[in-house]
């Protein structure tokens, strides 16, 4: 069952359209991440699937169900990770969560644990008791993460959890994330380095504009901007040999050779990295080797004409 | 009701552990007043202690009833900072209907604007045992309106202030507009039939304090302190009442009209 599923969507703002015809789905158990510059309109499609704003057209489901902001119900299974830090800096980090959690009508021992939990998947257990105010950039990022999800939501969306925040804090929110998808959790993960999205995501949609331009695994996407795989082969002996069975491979289009450098070229992919290997190791041997890939930045870039982040030289 | 217990619980906890809600809405009122009856005793002096008694009991009353009107800020802070704020988002994502939250706000804010005109009230009656002060029952009902009408201002404002600094000149120029018109800030306007209407019926504050300040003339007349005949004021102060409960029932209009409309945009 899709757990989401936009079609048509359009948002404006006064003249401004920030949601141009997008669609998007996904499905149950998958980690989807969300992917596109600053302004793309990432969180405002957020905003419309969580309910908090109504689209101006198109069909917005979650569940299988119409969202709307008056729509209440569906509100209890969507556990929402807000761009900001949405939390009471005058409540400790477990009354933050016992009342975010009270709010889902959690009580007594249920919300006791969920909490513990939480605080726990966090790593903020040791803080319970203290105020957000007195947490570095990236406990507060913990903290509102842990706030979201105290309801246990089946759906969980995460709109830019890692912004501005210390590595560490970091690769454990990333690390969070992925044992949360483990435990069969639906994401969407939203963000603009694509590094993380990369890392963690089953599927990628890629937003510009207002609209997905792209969508599919990692490999899918890549596969699409590059029509060739590129080898580079440092061999520990250059002969006539390797390089006739290198250009014997199926789909290997040319083989460059430069003293014992080789730049083997294929089909995209052809998947022949591990017979080159294999041809290597017969043929006196490997001192190094690389792959050129393409990365979500190309992707981006090709789609585009932009770079994703205006911050990367 | 169990959701209206919890917003309220943490509500209470997050206003009352801020310093500043005890400084600028309990600490300042209640210092200001106990300067302002000070003050008055020492300007009231030769007059008679009955006179200066009455004196301080109408300046009490103003205070009281005016630190009603600025007391609303606290739930206007409020609605800026979480129900318009980025906090709302996380609100508003759970089950609860927004307009729970707005309540809650309102009616933390209106128990806290209450709690705020009894404390200053007891002091004043406990340290100035000399003051004279309208009959109770009024004093009460007035500042049950003027506390509804305060948060009704307080309401109003997240609907028609920008941000939060435009609704605090907007809050300060009405608070002390009000103030002004009522003869509250030591002008006086003369004996005119229209200094008279400013001073009586131009706004809220005029309206209730002209009522409590007739009240306590009629109390002491009725004592048998004062030695001037005064007539009844009974058609005075309902017609006051009445003009009060309008303004309440057009300013909850408005504020109802105005909330639906930002909630459907
Ligand atoms: N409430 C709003 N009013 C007007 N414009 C808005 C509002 N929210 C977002 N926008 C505009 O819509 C576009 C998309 O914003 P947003 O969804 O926040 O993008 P992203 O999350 O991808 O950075 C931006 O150009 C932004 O300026
Ligand atoms: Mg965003």
């Amino acid at each position: 069952m899709a757990m989401v599923n936009m079609k048509n969507v359009i948002k404006r703002y006064g003249d401004f359209t920030a949601l141009d015809h997008l669609d998007l789905t996904v499905a149950e158990g998958e980690v989807l991440g969300l992917l596109g510059p600053n302004g793309a309109g990432k969180s405002t499609c957020i905003k419309t699937l969580c309910g908090l704003i109504d689209a101006n057209s198109g069909t917005v489901e979650v569940f299988g169900k119409a969202q709307s902001v008056s729509n209440l119900e569906i509100r209890r299974h969507i556990g929402l990770v807000t761009q900001e830090i949405t939390v009471f800096s005058d409540l400790s980090a477990l009354e933050n969560l016992r009342y975010f959690g009270g709010l889902y009508g959690l009580k007594g021992k249920e919300l006791n644990d969920n909490v513990a939990e939480m605080l726990d998947f966090v790593g903020l257990a040791d803080r319970a008791k203290k105020r957000p105010k007195t947490f570095s950039g990236g406990m507060q990022r913990r903290l509102n993460i842990a706030c979201a999800l105290v309801h246990k939501p089946k759906l969980v969306i995460m709109d830019e959890p890692t912004v501005g925040i210390d590595p560490q804090s970091r690769n454990h929110i990333l690390e969070s994330t992925k044992r949360l998808a483990e435990s069969g959790t639906t994401i969407i993960y939203t963000s603009h380095y694509m590094e993380e999205v990369q890392a963690i995501c089953s599927r990628i949609s890629i937003m510009d504009a207002g609209r997905v331009i792209a969508d599919g695994t990692i490999d899918q996407l890549m596969s699409s901007v590059t029509h060739e795989d590129r080898v580079h082969l440092t061999a520990a002996m250059a002969s006539d040999q390797l390089t006739t069975e290198l250009k014997e491979i199926a789909g290997v289009k040319t083989v460059n050779v430069n003293g014992n450098q080789y730049l083997i070229v294929s089909g995209a992919g052809s998947g022949n990295l591990n017979r080159i290997m294999e041809i290597a190791q017969r043929n006196g041997g490997i001192v190094g080797f690389s792959e050129e890939k393409p990365n979500l930045e190309d992707v981006f870039l090709t789609l585009t004409g932009k770079k994703l982040r205006d911050d990367q030289a | 009701m169990r959701e209206f217990a919890h917003i309220w619980k943490h509500y209470a906890l997050r206003t009352l552990r801020r310093p500043i809600t005890w400084a600028l809405y309990l600490g300042l009122p209640l210092g200001l007043t106990l300067v302002n009856v000070l003050a008055n005793i020492g300007l009231a002096e030769g007059m008679g202690a009955e006179a200066q008694g009455q004196m301080v009991g109408n300046m009490v009353t103003l205070m009281i009833l005016s630190f009603q009107f600025f007391s609303s800020e606290v739930l206007y802070f409020d609605l800026f900072t979480t129900l318009r704020g980025e906090v709302a988002n996380r609100l508003y994502m759970s089950p609860i209907k927004q307009n729970k939250f707005f309540i809650s706000a309102v009616g933390w804010s209106w128990i806290f604007s209450i709690l705020q005109a009894t404390t200053i009230f007891t002091i004043v009656y406990l340290v100035f045992p000399e003051a004279y002060f309208p009959s109770f029952w009024l004093l009460g009902i007035m500042v049950l309106i003027v506390s509804i009408l305060s948060q009704l201002k307080g309401a109003l404002m997240p609907l028609i202030a920008k941000n939060r600094k435009s609704a605090d000149g907007i809050s300060a120029i009405v608070c002390f507009g009000m103030m002004f018109l009522s003869g509250g800030l030591l002008v006086h306007f003369g004996d005119s039939e229209f200094a008279t209407f400013l001073m009586t019926r131009s706004n809220p504050l005029a309206l209730a304090w002209s009522a409590l300040q007739q009240d306590t003339a009629w109390q002491r007349y009725l004592s048998g302190d004062l030695q001037v005949t005064i007539p009844d004021p009974t058609n005075f102060i309902t017609t006051n009442l009445i003009i009060l409960g309008i303004i309440m029932v057009v300013l909850f209009a408005v504020v109802v009209i105005l909330g639906r409309r930002r909630k459907t945009t």
